[in-house]
This record gives C-alpha cells, sequence and structure tokens, in this order.
C-alpha cells in the first residue's frame, strides 16, 4: 500500500535537539527506534522490531529496552550500504612510476567534494576509496565515513593491485601486457606480505589468466585469504577462472548492455559466486552501487544475496564485519530510512543517521511513505 | 513480493554454447577405412573407447559401419598454432623474457576453438607470440576438456594443457624489431625505444642470453650455492634438449643463422617455424642432425591460377632463359635447383607436367603463406605450397601447422586442407596423414600417447565423411579424450 504523507513526528523527532546524540546525565541517551519495518540480514522486511541506539553504537536490535525512549518511524530502517570498491571521477592515481606501492588514495581526495552528500542520500554510508587501479600495484584504498565530517577513517584499508592489461598496459613506462603486469606482481608482493597481512588484497582482472595468476601469487606470498577479484570489462568471459574466490562486480553506470550483464551475473550466481560490489564502472554515479543490487536481485531472483552484497558482506569483506553493514548489537549506528524496501527502485532515501549522528535528510521536501 | 514485478524484466537470451557433451561412455565405431596414424591403413575395423582411452582397435572387415563411406583418422596434432594467444602473452618492455608460459596469458576458452575442431584438430602446440626476441615457453594442450573460465561455454570447452613448458620461442624475424626505435629521437620514454633495431641485433641478443645460460650452468656446477635463476634455467634447459628451441625464421638466410646458432650452442633439438624459403635451402636442413620445419599455413590459390592461367606459357619460358654465357661459371638458382630434385614423380598423372607445377609454385613473390601482417607478408612472400614436398624429398623432418589460422575466416588453414594442398603440390600421399598425427605427436613429445589409434593412447579421433584428403570431405564426429566435442551425423 502507497500513502502520500508528508514527513511529520518521525523525521523530525529522530533529528529533533534531544535525538539520538543527546545525552541525559552526563551519559548518551538510550533511544529505541521503531520503524514500519527493518531490512533484515536475509534481506527480508521484519516488523516490530526496535533498533536501540545509545551513543554512536547500536545496542540491541529487537525488544525496546525498560525505560528507553521509543521513537516511531515512518519507512523502512536498515543498515546503511557499503561501497566496496569506489573509484570516483577525480583521478587518484599516480602513473609516473611503473608500481606505486606507497600511495594512498586518501591523500588525493576532495573530502569536502558534494559526491560525498550525493553518496548518503543514495543511503551509501562506507566507501572503500580505492586509488585508480592503473598500476600494477596501485597502492592503499581509504576507508571514508560520507556522513562523517573528517571523512576518513582508515587510510590503508586496503590494498589494490591490477593486472588488467588495459588499465596497466602503457607505452611509456611498460609494462605492455598482462604478461609484464604479473612479472611486476610476482617481483614486488613476496616483500610486501607482512605490510598487507590482515588487509584485503584487491586485484583488478579483466581475463581469466590474470585470475590465475593473481590467485597463485598471492598464495605464494600467504595472502590468498584475503584476496579479492575486482572483475574489470565482460565477467562472463573469464571470470569462471575466480570459482571460490570473493569477488567484486563494478556497478553499472547504466548502458545497452545490461541484459548481458543481467544474464552474466545469473551464471555467476548458478556458480556459487556471492559477489560484493564497487563503483567502479559506475564511477561519479552514486545511486550505483543500489541499482547493481537491484540489478543482482532481479538477475538471481536471490535478494538475500543482493541485500547482503551491499551491506553484511562487503563489510566482511573490507574487514568491518560488525562494525558496518548490519543491525546488530555493537554496530555503528549507521543507519538509513527508506520508503520502502531498498531493493524496491521506487524507493527514496528518507534520512541517514552515520555514528547516531544526523547526517542526511529528506525533511523539507513531501515524500511518498510506505506502510507496510 | 515487491520484486516479483521486476523479475520478469530480464529474460534469459539464449546464447549457442559449444556442443561439448560430459558424458564419457564407451564409444564403438566402425569405418571401412581406419587410418591408424603411422601410415598403417585398415579395411574395415571397428575402435572402442572406454574411459577416455582407446581399449581396442579390431579388424572387422564385414561389420556395418557406423556412416558408411566415413574414415577414421587419430585426432589431428597441430605443431604450430596461436589458438588464445594473443600479444598479451608477450612482454614487450624487455626483449628476452624466457621464463614467459604461453599458459598463463592465453585465453584457453578461445571461442576459436571451434574452428580448431571444425577442422578434427585435437591436440595442438601453443606459441607465445612473436614480438620478443625470446619470448618464452609454448606449451602442449587438448583442445578441449578444460574447465571454461568463461560463463556462457559449455562445460570442457577450454583447452587442457598437457605440458605447459613444449618449447622455447625465439624470434629473429622482423616480428622481434618490428615497430622499435633507437632510444636518441622521439619518444625516448616509450618502451618501443628498445634493442634490437636489426636482425644483428636480434641475434646478439639470442647469443648474449646463451653466453649468459652456459657461464650459469658452469658457476652452478662448479658452486651449488649459486642462486637459481629461473630464466637462466629455462635457458640451459634448451641447451640440453629439456626444452627445443622453437625458432621463427621464414627467410632463406634466417633458417641458415638459425643452424648456425644450434652449430655455436649445440641445440640438440631445433624446430624451424613458418619456415617460408626453407625450400632454398633444403640441403642445409638434411645434413643437420635434430631440426624440424613446421610449415605455416599453405594456401595454393595464386599459384594455382599461375600454373593455369593463360600467362602460364610464358612464365614457363621465363624459368627457362636461353643461355648467355659463361657455361663454366657456376650460377646458383635455387630455382632452378629444385628442378633436380629427385623423386617427385607418382604424385600426378603427369609427371613432367607437376614438375613445371612446383618451379611455377616456387616462383617469387607469387606465393602466399603465413603472417598476415605487413612486414610478416614480406617475409613470407616468397613461400610455396610445394615447401612441404620439396623438403621430404629432401629427407628433412617437415611438419604442417596452422600458425595464426584457427582465428582467421580462413579455411585453408584447417589442417587436413593443408595436407591436401601439400600432396597437391608434391608431398607423397601416404605421409600426409602421419604428417597431421603421429609424426607431429612425436615432435612435440606426446608421442606416447596421442596421435595414434591404439590401445592405450588416448581416445582422440575424427570421423571423415569420406577420404579425409578428398576436398569434398568433413570431419562428422570429433572426439577428445572420449569427450564427443562435435557431431554432424544426423546432418548427413
Amino acid at each position: 500500500m502507497r500513502i502520500l504523507r508528508p514527513l511529520a513526528l518521525s523525521l523530525l523527532s529522530l533529528f529533533a535537539a534531544s535525538g539520538l546524540g543527546a545525552q541525559e546525565d552526563g551519559r548518551p541517551a538510550t533511544v529505541a527506534l521503531l520503524p514500519d519495518a527493518v531490512v533484515g540480514a536475509d534481506g527480508a522486511l521484519e516488523e516490530g522490531v526496535h533498533v536501540v541506539v545509545r551513543g554512536d553504537r547500536i545496542v540491541a536490535v529487537g525488544e525496546a529496552p525498560q525505560g528507553a525512549r521509543v521513537v516511531r518511524l515512518r519507512g523502512v530502517l536498515s543498515a546503511g550500504m557499503v561501497d566496496a570498491f569506489g573509484v570516483g571521477s577525480r583521478r587518484v592515481t599516480d602513473d609516473a612510476w611503473r608500481t606505486s606501492p606507497d600511495l594512498r588514495a586518501a591523500d588525493g581526495l576532495d573530502l569536502d567534494a558534494e559526491r560525498w552528500t550525493d553518496l548518503l542520500a543514495q543511503g551509501v554510508t562506507t566507501v572503500h576509496r580505492a586509488p585508480e587501479p592503473s598500476n600494477v600495484l596501485s597502492g592503499w584504498g581509504a576507508r571514508v565515513v560520507p556522513g562523517d565530517p573528517a571523512r576518513v577513517a582508515d587510510a590503508e584499508l586496503g590494498f589494490v593491485a591490477s593486472l588488467a592489461a588495459s588499465w596497466v598496459a602503457d607505452a611509456r613506462r611498460g609494462p605492455s601486457s598482462s604478461a609484464g603486469a604479473r612479472e611486476l606482481l610476482a617481483d614486488r608482493l613476496p616483500g610486501m606480505a607482512s605490510a598487507l597481512a590482515g588487509h584485503p588484497l584487491f586485484v583488478v582482472v579483466a581475463a581469466a589468466d590474470e585470475v590465475r595468476a593473481a590467485r597463485e601469487l598471492a598464495a605464494e606470498a600467504g595472502l590468498a585469504e584475503r584476496l579479492v577479484f575486482v572483475a574489470h570489462g565482460d565477467a562472463g568471459s573469464y571470470l569462471g577462472a575466480a570459482r571460490g574466490s570473493a569477488v567484486c562486480l563494478p556497478a553499472p553506470r547504466g548502458g545497452s548492455d545490461l541484459a548481458r550483464r543481467a544474464e552474466t551475473w545469473r551464471r555467476l550466481h548458478d556458480a556459487g559466486f556471492q559477489p560484493v560490489f564497487g563503483t567502479l564502472d559506475g564511477a561519479g554515479d552514486p545511486g550505483a552501487l543500489r541499482r547493481a543490487a537491484q540489478l543482482w536481485a532481479r538477475a538471481t531472483r536471490d535478494p538475500a544475496s543482493a541485500w547482503a552484497a551491499v551491506t553484511s558482506r562487503a563489510a566482511a569483506v573490507l574487514g568491518l564485519e560488525g562494525e558496518v553493514g548490519s543491525l546488530t548489537p555493537g554496530a555503528r549506528a549507521d543507519l538509513v530510512l527508506w520508503s520502502g524496501h531498498p531493493l524496491d527502485a521506487a524507493s527514496r532515501v528518507l534520512a541517514v543517521t552515520v555514528g547516531g549522528e544526523p547526517a542526511w535528510s529528506r525533511l523539507h521536501e513531501p515524500v511518498p511513505v510506505r506502510t507496510r | 513480493m515487491i520484486l516479483s514485478a521486476l523479475l520478469s524484466i530480464l529474460s534469459s537470451p539464449a546464447l549457442p554454447a559449444p556442443p561439448v557433451a560430459p558424458a564419457q561412455e564407451p564409444l564403438t565405431l566402425t569405418a571401412e577405412r581406419v587410418h591408424l596414424g603411422d601410415g598403417r591403413v585398415l579395411e574395415g575395423a571397428t575402435v572402442t573407447l572406454e574411459g577416455g582411452k582407446v581399449v581396442a582397435v579390431t579388424p572387422a572387415p564385414d561389420a556395418a559401419a557406423t556412416v558408411p563411406g566415413a574414415v577414421l583418422t587419430p585426432g589431428l596434432v597441430d605443431p604450430y598454432c596461436f589458438l588464445g594467444v594473443g600479444a598479451a602473452t608477450v612482454e614487450e618492455s624487455r626483449e628476452v623474457t624466457p621464463a614467459a608460459r604461453v599458459v598463463d596469458g592465453a585465453r584457453l576458452d578461445d571461442p576459436a576453438l571451434a574452428n580448431a575442431w571444425e577442422w578434427g584438430v585435437t591436440t595442438a602446440y601453443l606459441s607465445p607470440d612473436s614480438l620478443s626476441v625470446i619470448g618464452g615457453l609454448g606449451a602442449v594442450v587438448k583442445t578441449a576438456g578444460g574447465e571454461p573460465a568463461d560463463l556462457f561455454a559449455a562445460d570442457g570447452a577450454a583447452m587442457r594443457v598437457l605440458e605447459p613448458e613444449a618449447g622455447l620461442r625465439v624470434a629473429i624475424s622482423v616480428d622481434s624489431f618490428f615497430d622499435n626505435f633507437t632510444p636518441s629521437g622521439r619518444f625516448t620514454n616509450s618502451y618501443h625505444a628498445r634493442r634490437p633495431n636489426t636482425r644483428m641485433g636480434s641475434v646478439w641478443l639470442v647469443r648474449e642470453a646463451f653466453y649468459a645460460a652456459q657461464a650459469y650452468r658452469e658457476a652452478r656446477a662448479a658452486d651449488p650455492e649459486v642462486a637459481e635463476d629461473p630464466e637462466l634455467e629455462v635457458l640451459v634447459a634448451a641447451l640440453e634438449g629439456r626444452v627445443p628451441v622453437r625458432f621463427l625464421a621464414r627467410r632463406a638466410h634466417d633458417v641458415q643463422t638459425a643452424l648456425r646458432l644450434k652449430d655455436e650452442f649445440g641445440w640438440p633439438r631445433l624446430v624451424i617455424e613458418e619456415a617460408a624459403e626453407s625450400y632454398l635451402v633444403p640441403e642445409l636442413l638434411a645434413e643437420t642432425d635434430g631440426v624440424a620445419v613446421v610449415c605455416g599455413p599453405l594456401a595454393d590459390a595464386r599459384a594455382r591460377v599461375l600454373a593455369t592461367g593463360p600467362r602460364r606459357e610464358a612464365m614457363a619460358e621465363a624459368l627457362d632463359p636461353p643461355e648467355i654465357c659463361c657455361e663454366d661459371q657456376e650460377v646458383h638458382d635455387p630455382y632452378l635447383a629444385h628442378a633436380e630434385v629427385g623423386d617427385l614423380s607418382g604424385t600426378l598423372h603427369d609427371p613432367p607436367a607437376f614438375l613445371a607445377d612446383v618451379l611455377l609454385a616456387t616462383l617469387p613473390r607469387y606465393g602466399f603463406a603465413s603472417g598476415f601482417a605487413a612486414g610478416r607478408v614480406r617475409e613470407a612472400e616468397r613461400s610455396t605450397p610445394a615447401s612441404p614436398g620439396l623438403l621430404a624429398a629432401h629427407g628433412v623432418p617437415v611438419f604442417l601447422a596452422a600458425g595464426e589460422g584457427y582465428g582467421a575466416a580462413d579455411t585453408e588453414a584447417g589442417l587436413m586442407a593443408q595436407a591436401r594442398t601439400a600432396v597437391r603440390w608434391g608431398l607423397p600421399l601416404e605421409r600426409a596423414v602421419p604428417m597431421v598425427t603421429h609424426d607431429a605427436a612425436e615432435l612435440l613429445g606426446v608421442g606416447d600417447r596421442v596421435g595414434l589409434l591404439a590401445p592405450g593412447y588416448d581416445a582422440d579421433l575424427v570421423l571423415w565423411s569420406g577420404d579425409p584428403l578428398d576436398p569434398a570431405s568433413r570431419p562428422l564426429l570429433v572426439v577428445v579424450d572420449g569427450r564427443v566435442v562435435l557431431d554432424r551425423r544426423s546432418q548427413d
């Protein structure tokens, strides 16, 4: 049932002066949010669930504790989405070097850009902002929290390498081919093994031989456990070689190949892949991540997998499991209030909190609100 | 469900999948004629396949044929091709990369595999591309049975690697210095500002690399503490014959260079690839041990036109110019030298006319064979479809290969079509089938498992609609490791 209703008490009360960040007797207040429904871990809507927030954390999910202030929300509440591999429109790379393992994307970001707000408006609260993968060893990706004034939460979240010839081949400095790229990676990766331990290692690939090479080299360096393939180009033609590994699929910007992409994704799902998504192809398009999840849901008929891909699974790949991407006690209160199910293309973001603080809202315009 | 309305938006486009059958059930085929692969031919026999192997070949002269008129041969073995190989298998920012392996860069589930099956090719040697002087290690593969990385391909529709390090690619032809320029002048920050720029430079890089390998081998022998170098290990393996040197040489003087280097470094095994002008130096090749020649794709179209066209008389006259002078002066004329080639008769009904055709076919500039890029065509412009016959007549181990043919829509590149062409231009008929099966398998070092229809060998075979050398024949059934990859029986 869809009814048009101006935003009234719910959002105002969420972001009122006595909101989530308020204090009682010097301690953070405990607020139990009761939306129309929450998006559960399996992507399904659950009604009557309180999300209890104290300070910047979720402290309980389910029943409201005694004495807690209950705030009724009109809309669907979910964890904020996680972009596992974002490459923005601004160039964050330096290909004067053949390899640039010491560069950090955090040092090249425009932290005041409107773009971060645009991401919040699309429900994205955590971004792994990767350096552009145009070097065999491109550097460190940053954990960026769009709603946080400081933005960069971790300047060395994950490491980005690339074997995709279309990215790294360079007539001026070499290598000329994925064979040469593989050689460079084989040369440098073992020496970096200790620095990379405990961090995800993203390797951009665009062909089966690159997948095999990355897997072999990561295994030799003891980094296989955190290896994530970032699939560039036509994944359907080669990603079968990555069976059993974590993969990050580019969120499509749109375009004419969506049918082929959907069919590719269906076959990936049939082959047992449970991917995460990154806005590699959708650079500059803040809505690309959610549309990727919607396309995965449509192609595979597995909305649970689709929702996890942009929340809990992405968090796990980034090593942020339990911190972001799920409505679980102990997680940061990065919450998004939607007008309907986030995988429904008609749904819109109504409000976002980051770490319990109001970060964005659609307060000033009437919006269609779906209730259940 | 909210999503249910959206779910139906995307339908599954029906994409064609390669017809690879997953089952490996026992298969029995009876044919009126069976080529075993080593030259023996059985008139009426039954071949039984089970568990991916040939389990029995039984003479059955009176049994009903699986397909009337059909002929069985072993699966064809292509000793030199670029199936699934692209430029990304060669690193150009260095000229010498012996340890690079083509299987690490080739697309093992290349759609061009279907072209290989179409022509009955079940085993192939994949060569690295020729853009570097020492480009790395080639591999021997089966053309089916691997796990495809392409999600749109059927199970088994990928190459399966038998031997990943089966030959060391050396190229001194124009390929390895084409487009290079000296570091002085333009674009000094390009990897094309690299060595070599000439044939001499290419050859020096080869020699420099093998000098280093010799020194390394001696140092390792004297002191086991010397650290292992993977690249030099490959070169040492070539020096010791554990890996053959596969030398791209189209021009006759490149062939001579290869033989000179073989002499200098004592390479026990040398394979000359493409070899467009090898017919100009057949004696040299014949008197060298441990050398084999692989002729690239042959095309007889242009030669045939010349041999039968209106200019034939004029050209025959040009071949036999009136004596001008100097009877005592020894003139080396390679084209006339072929007139002395011995036993070429018997392949056609009219030996003298046939010989004239061969001469016409060997005329400079009118042949056209391997290599499609401009520089390569220049080097191959004096090729001839008569090469295999001429070399075979001299006792040179000679082979046929598709080269770059599988990627192109060039039916002349079909291996059996090439054998047909070679026979037409002088190769003894009985050599044709062994040359593309058993002998090629021996050349690749897999002669103990493929290339022969005998118990214990891999169940690789081709059922042809008629005599395989008949231009009207085509494969009806292609089996790799007991798995049917092509089945056109119902269409005939």
